[in-house]
């Protein structure tokens, strides 16, 4: 009974509303069916993989995960040879962030997955190289 | 013929391992890179699995025929010296050749240089009497004695230099005693001494709070500078008219972090700069990755204590909190910000901020603080680290019309504990809990938008799309269309239908 009560005050307390949908000029928001999966969040959770590099001796910085325009997203404390995995929650229109660990420096794309190593890849010398002349 | 350079390579090996602690290049890694970046630097030097010294890898030089311009070169870590010799091997790789020879150098600590370099000293120097010889050289050089006592890092540097033809040279077991004093996060300089006022282990430079020891890092939703936007419609399950004004917040989130990655507190800034209704609505939200026992306390809320006369008797008007001020009965950890929108702004049943013809009302904002540490001590629940935080579990709802059981939510967030959940899948709303599908139409609408960025929002009798003229595209493309809907950008906005 007094469930039936409080759906009969509900039905009137929304057919009571002033604002009636179809009469708010729009371009069809009323009539526009959005997919059954669609995420309606802007923000995106993303997970970064750390792996961690061995080091001859304890190794502390700050980690920080930034995008382009300078936002900074997380800051943390981490041991340079400590692999983990963060979670971080960006606006969903971002294509990239910037991990920066001292003067280690990484620009990911988003559309990848997301890992972060240490190792700065080097090009392998020329085996003959060109040498300028004394 | 082959036991002779095993046995002493054996001795080699023991030799080294009755010297003082050292460090040692073998090349094992296989990864220049990944050696390069534990700071061996390394100039024209290959790593083979060809022809080895020893173990399963070795260096191997480029072609050594520019006289004495050193092609190839490696460079050890800075160290504090210890007693004892520099060691390495060396091997040529055969073929014609005028010259080949190979050069140790002391790198002594010049504080004056950026790079914390000073002028190469000369250890060894070593003219291989016939470049075309494959025997093994040992090389075996004592680090100054002077050099060690002065307690100062150096860095050893190896040249091999040539001239004529084309051969190379293998290296293997570069090996330097004294103890590793790089600093591979910080360009493999002299391992810095911190300026770290609160010694809490995080340099003043990149400490928020130096000066506190129980804080050491901030980390901003949206931004530090920016602000993000809740819209709401407060008609649930009725769809209400998608102006999506009945509510407007602004709001941003700065978790503060300490040097061991703690969650000590987040500050909640919500400012209420819209409400176009006439019901009155509360708001609050739910932390969905921890236990209420993790919270301390929360400060900042704005709780009028008044029930307002609601339209039904069988509302649930009054609120009920914790010590640590979370609302009462709920599994997870949930926060009351206020339970009536006119009251925080003092005004009573007057449209604000979604007319444009009626004076603007000043908005009001109320920082309200979650506290899961105090002075390093978190709360029984244990502490709490920053991924059992991310915004996916930032649950903020509205309370609808004066009655706490009626809770509008974003879609597919699930209510609280104190939610009235009968009235899912009636009138407009089609959840059904044990799908996970919570607060959309049957089109799959919401009543809730956050989004990351401060924007307008539809004045009254004007829909979203009416305002932001991408939404659409981006809806019913999947999100795949215009992520970037709500932002000014040209086309994007008609301004006319937003305030």
């Amino acid at each position: 009974m007094k469930k039936w009560i409080f759906l009969v005050m509900l039905a009137l307390a929304v057919s009571c509303v002033e604002d009636d949908p179809a009469a708010n000029p729009g371009t069809g928001i009323v009539v526009a069916e959005a997919p059954d999966d669609f995420d309606w969040s802007m923000v995106r959770t993303v997970v970064l993989q750390v792996e961690g590099m061995p080091t001859d001796i304890p190794v502390y910085n700050t980690m920080k995960v930034s995008d382009k325009a300078g936002n900074v997203y997380l800051s943390r404390r981490s041991l340079m040879s400590e692999s983990f995995s963060l979670q971080i929650s960006v606006p969903a229109r971002t294509d990239s962030l910037i991990v920066t660990y001292g003067t280690v420096t990484r620009r990911l794309r988003l559309d990848d997955e997301l890992n972060f190593s240490y190792v700065t890849p080097r090009p392998d010398p020329e085996v003959n190289p060109v040498v300028e002349p004394e | 013929m082959k036991i002779i350079p095993i046995m002493l390579v054996l001795s080699f090996l023991s030799l080294q391992g009755l010297m003082a602690q050292g460090i040692l290049l073998n090349f094992e890694s296989g990864n220049r890179s990944y050696d390069m970046s534990r700071c061996w630097d390394n100039y024209g030097v290959n790593y083979t699995s060809s022809g080895e010294i020893s173990g399963n890898w070795s260096g191997l030089t480029v072609q050594l025929n520019s006289g004495e311009n050193y092609p190839a070169w490696i460079k050890s870590p800075w160290v504090i010296p210890a007693q004892g010799n520099v060691t390495l091997q060396v091997r040529l790789s055969g073929g014609s050749a005028s010259s080949r020879g190979v050069t140790v150098l002391l790198v002594p600590y010049l504080a004056s240089d950026p790079s914390g370099e000073g002028e190469p000293q000369q250890l060894y120097r070593h003219v291989f009497p016939n470049p075309r010889s494959t025997s093994l050289l040992n090389v075996s050089v004592a680090i100054p004695q002077d050099y060690v006592q002065t307690g100062l890092p150096c860095r050893i540097l190896v040249h091999f230099w040539g001239s004529g033809g084309s051969g190379r040279a293998y290296v293997d077991q570069f090996y330097v005693p004294g103890t590793y004093h790089s600093d591979p996060s910080r360009g493999c300089i002299p391992l810095p001494v911190l300026d770290d006022r609160d010694a809490d282990g995080v340099e003043d430079d990149e400490d928020a709070y130096p000066d506190d020891r129980y804080r050491a890092y901030n980390q901003y939703f949206p931004s530090s500078s920016t602000l993000a936007t809740l819209l709401f419609e407060d008609k649930w399950p009725g769809r209400g008219d998608y102006d999506f004004n009945d509510l407007v917040l602004y709001y941003r989130i700065q978790t503060v972090t300490d040097a061991l990655n703690r969650v000590v507190e987040q500050k909640y800034t919500f400012t209420i700069r819209a409400i176009g209704a006439w019901y009155r609505n509360g708001f609050g939200f739910q932390l969905m990755g921890v236990s209420p026992s993790s919270v301390r306390a929360v400060s900042g809320t704005s709780m009028s204590g008044i029930p307002y006369p609601v339209p039904d008797t069988e509302y649930v008007t009054e609120y009920h909190f914790a010590s640590n001020g979370l609302e009462s009965a709920q599994t997870l950890p949930t926060v009351i910000v206020f339970d009536d929108a006119f009251r925080v702004i003092g005004t009573e049943n007057v449209l604000m901020n979604t007319d444009p013809t009626l004076a603007p009302v000043a908005t009001r904002t109320l920082n309200v603080t979650v506290t899961f540490m105090q002075n390093g001590v978190p709360g029984s629940g244990g502490a709490v680290s920053l991924s059992q935080l991310p915004l996916s579990q930032f649950n903020p709802f509205l309370v609808s019309n004066g009655d706490r059981r009626r809770e509008v939510h974003q879609a597919h967030f699930p209510p609280t504990s104190l939610a009235v959940t009968t009235v899912f899948g009636m009138i407009d709303d089609t959840s059904v809990p044990d799908e996970g599908r919570y607060y959309v139409t049957a089109l799959n609408h919401p009543w809730v938008l956050n989004i990351p960025y401060q924007i307008p929002y539809p004045v009254e009798k004007r829909q979203l799309d009416a305002g932001y003229l991408k939404f659409l595209d981006w809806v019913v493309s999947g999100g795949v269309l215009y992520p970037d809907w709500y932002m000014d950008k040209p086309g994007y906005r008609n301004n006319d239908a937003l305030y």
